[in-house]
């Protein structure tokens, strides 16, 4: 015989987890403490929150540290716990206007009402690996000043409503139903603009990234849109009072919000409305500009339609989620050899036919 | 895992075995099924109700026909659906023979024809009572049952409901015993004479 | 009432120390059911549920979780294969989270289970009244092949517009003289649906026809079950003159238990031979355990 099939599947799965929580553990014994990942990865820990579809930067951190720092695997952790979640309530809308501005630059204009405020970026910092790191870094007397909360802050007004006030933007319609929920509904084409905003929420940063990329090299509808306005900062959520009914403030959550103009190519040419600009939106948890910004450019993309890659919403929409697309692709290693057989089979049947076939037709040639 | 508990409360296990067994009647049309009771109102239609409740919460909507409307607000509350008219509700309870209203249930469409409504039809009696006989998928060849109360307009405004497949209503009938038969929209009805 | 409510009731909430019987929570098994009630009176037709993120990968069989964990009861016995195996690994992580959640016995012999969970395989013994099947599906659209976009092929379903299936299949044989399509061949359903049966083998096809017992499927990550009872039609698509046939095990013999009548695992050996094993693993156990006796 010579053959024994494999048995103890039960015992090889447990191996593998005690082997990846070894790795966890490391050679200390002991894993990372989230809190330190919390603080210090806190851009690791706003993708994890935003793409697992979840803000709770305690739980991100323990799966960043639980996922040895894999993203996506981390991301993946937050949502299964999620859906453990009980849906205590329903939020009301919030104004972003309201937002405690932590960062805001206007790109479009060079000054506007609020002013830039650069705040924490690397936009402009030069990418040296710092080698000091490694050795317990070096901190400058002017970085250890930790910047004021009680900071005095300017109002900042929305460079949109400006140009709304000049007619040069639609004044957005109240749109008083209930916005999808594409945990509990999914998707259906075409897709309203909730469920789209809310798929773009949820993406994975590098693939919506792309998207928007090849639509400025060109596989896009437009090419090059302007950002009217980029800000980070923290807005409170609320809820209707179980008992009053009053607007109630829960928590508070840190988010990026990207606003992008854009001029439609499918302009007719009659003069009897003004042109005017469209504007993309993007609102991701967290800190992730590129997330934002990409989110603004595919809202403008798939509001405008037609045939390039970036602006079919059933190409971009089904293909942006973290979890299902790595999901599926790595499904690949699981045990495939029923259907593989019956692959096999075919090809050695049409070989065998294929064979005799140019056999008999080279001996009739004789 | 291993050591977390497991919490299953009384109303989720009854419900579970209801959606087994009415899985089982609407897979299999005509076989003779059971169905739990709840507390409700009208004393003949605990078993009815308790099927709804088995099925309906505050994601789908309801209508109660054929009682006054504190019943129907009994039911919206116990089951937290919303209470609308039935020609647009997600699952219909009937507490009295439907007749005509059967043909008024929404049908779907024929990208949604899961939208075809459900019905719950209260029935005087799946013991007896005159003979149909069933045939379509889930039947091998043709089914028989019995029951009483339901009228012959009831039937002619089911088929008439059906005529378009997919589009369509499922049936669920309930008698005061606790007795369930399924018609799928998929299945042939006949009354037969003795 | 729905769970969450009473397990704060206990003093318990989920995700800390206890979990709802079969991991889900009461109102998501609840839209399950209703979208499996009405598969059952639609067969083939796929229905859209609102899937939810489970504790395994999507695209690692989800969807037949959610199904399996929605219908699971106490009284059930449940068998899990992956490739027709009871120990596979993929198996042995779906069994544990079956019954760590729920405490169910389990079973590696069909015939005493009530819910069987599988991808891509049927059990060699038929379904008797009382057994669901639960498949794993990939890919739930069998017009996938011949068409990517979700809202064509939803109006081609509704308008039971096959005839483009049918032209893949006709250029199939053009091309390679048969139709090559190996697993997951697409079936018509009650004469009104095509359906993907999941990739399981030619082999299985023909079991799906005519059933005892109840064929549910679930597809998480594509967020759609549907389903075939029992007693229907199921009729593979072919052409007159390029007959549907299913794979062929003429003159091999399983390596463990003797069999010769059922669907094969080729293995090679470290000597390069080629060998072949009983697919259904649970078949092979009982006919080896009754040669002993």
């Amino acid at each position: 015989m010579g053959y024994t099939a494999m048995q103890g599947g039960l015992s090889s799965i447990k191996a593998a987890e005690h082997l990846v929580k070894a790795r966890v553990f490391g050679r200390e014994g002991r894993p990372l403490d989230p809190g330190e990942i919390g603080e210090k990865m806190s851009l690791g820990v706003d993708r994890v929150m935003s793409e697992g579809g979840l803000y709770d930067p305690a739980a991100a951190s323990v799966a960043l540290v639980q996922a040895e720092g894999d993203l996506h695997e981390a991301s993946f952790i937050v949502r299964a716990y999620r859906s453990t979640l009980p849906r205590i309530a329903y939020s009301i809308p919030t104004d972003t206007g309201e937002m405690r501005v932590l960062r805001r630059i206007t790109p479009a204009f060079q000054f506007a009402p609020g002013g830039q405020l650069l705040g924490s970026t690397r936009d402009y910092t030069q990418r040296l690996l710092d080698w000091t790191l490694a050795d317990g870094g070096i901190l400058e007397e002017e970085t250890q000043e930790q910047p004021s909360e009680e900071l005095d802050r300017p109002q900042f007004s929305r460079i949109a409503d400006i140009l709304r006030a000049e007619g040069l933007l639609p004044i957005p319609e109240e749109n008083p139903a209930d916005p999808d929920d594409i945990t509990r509904t999914p998707i259906v084409f075409p897709a309203s603009r909730s469920a789209k905003l809310q798929t773009l929420a949820r993406a994975e940063t590098g693939s919506i990234t792309a998207f928007a990329y090849s639509s400025m090299r060109g596989y896009g509808t437009f090419a090059h849109g302007t950002i009217a306005e980029l800000r980070v900062g923290a807005i409170p959520m609320r809820i209707s009072h179980p008992y009053t009914g009053q607007p109630v403030i829960v928590g508070e959550v840190q988010v990026t919000e990207a606003e992008e103009f854009t001029i439609s190519p499918h302009r007719s040419l009659s003069s009897e409305q003004i042109e005017q600009f469209a504007l993309g939106y993007g609102l991701v948890f967290g800190q992730n500009e590129r997330k934002a910004i990409s989110m603004a450019m595919l809202d403008r993309q798939l509001a405008e339609g037609g045939g390039a890659m970036a602006s079919q919403e059933e190409f971009v929409l089904m293909h942006i989620d973290g979890v299902e697309a790595t999901g599926f692709v790595e499904h690949l290693k699981l045990p495939h050899y029923v259907e593989f057989q019956s692959i096999l089979q075919g090809m050695r049947r049409r070989r065998d036919r294929d064979a005799a076939a140019n056999e008999s037709k080279e001996a009739s040639l004789v | 895992m291993t050591a977390q508990a497991v919490v299953f409360t009384p109303d989720a296990r009854q419900s579970q075995e209801d959606f087994r067994e009415v899985l089982e009647c609407l897979a299999r049309p005509g076989r003779l099924g059971r169905v739990g009771e709840s507390p409700f109102p009208l004393t003949g239609a605990r078993h009815a109700y308790a099927l709804l409740r088995a099925l309906a919460d505050q994601e789908v909507s309801i209508s109660i026909d054929g009682a006054e409307e504190s019943v129907a607000r009994f039911a919206s509350l116990g089951t937290g659906s919303r209470l609308v008219e039935s020609e647009v509700a997600d699952y219909v309870l009937f507490l009295t023979d439907p007749g005509d209203q059967l043909a008024h249930l929404c049908r779907g469409e024929l990208e949604v024809p899961e939208f075809g409504a459900t019905a719950v039809v209260l029935v005087e009696s799946l013991a007896s009572g005159d003979r149909y006989v069933v045939s379509g998928p889930g039947v091998p060849g043709a089914r028989e049952f019995r029951m009483s109360g339901i009228s012959p307009a009831t039937l002619v405004a089911r088929d008439a409901a059906c005529a378009f497949y997919p589009l369509g209503i499922d049936i669920v009938f309930v008698d005061p015993g606790g007795r369930m038969v399924g018609l799928p929209r998929t299945t042939v009805i006949e009354r037969q004479a003795d | 009432m729905s769970s969450v409510q009473e397990l704060v009731a206990e003093n318990v909430s989920p995700g800390h120390g206890a979990y709802n019987f079969g991991f889900l929570d009461e109102t998501t098994k609840r839209e399950v059911r209703r979208a499996l009630l009405k598969a059952v009176a639609l067969p083939g037709h796929q229905i859209p549920f609102g899937s939810r993120e489970m504790p395994v990968a999507r695209g690692w069989g989800t969807g037949g979780i959610q199904v399996t964990l929605s219908i699971l009861g106490p009284d059930d016995t449940v068998k899990v294969i992956d490739q027709g195996a009871d120990e596979g690994v993929n198996a042995w992580n779906i069994r544990r989270l079956i019954t760590d959640t729920s405490g169910v016995p389990t079973t590696t012999d069909s015939r005493e289970a009530s819910i069987i969970q599988t991808r891509h395989r049927i059990p060699e013994v038929p379904l008797r009244e009382g057994e669901v099947l639960v498949f794993q599906v990939p890919m739930p659209e069998p017009l996938r092949m011949v068409e990517p976009s979700e809202r064509k092929t939803r109006a081609m379903h509704a308008q039971a517009d096959y005839s483009r299936a049918w032209v893949h299949l006709y250029e199939d044989v053009v091309r390679r003289g048969e139709i090559s399509h190996a697993t997951g061949y697409p079936v018509m359903v009650a004469g009104r649906y095509l359906l993907s049966p999941s990739p399981i083998p030619r082999w299985d096809i023909p079991k799906l026809n005519m059933s005892e017992g109840i064929y549910l499927f679930g597809a998480g990550r594509e967020k759609r079950v549907y389903a075939i009872p029992p007693h229907t039609e199921v009729v593979p698509i072919d052409f007159e003159d390029h007959p549907f046939y299913v794979e062929s095990f003429a003159g091999r013999k399983c390596q463990k238990c003797g069999s010769e009548d059922v669907y094969m695992n080729e293995v090679i050996l470290d000597d390069g031979r080629h060998a072949f094993t009983c697919s259904d693993s649970g078949f092979c156990d009982s006919r080896t355990e009754g040669a002993g006796e």
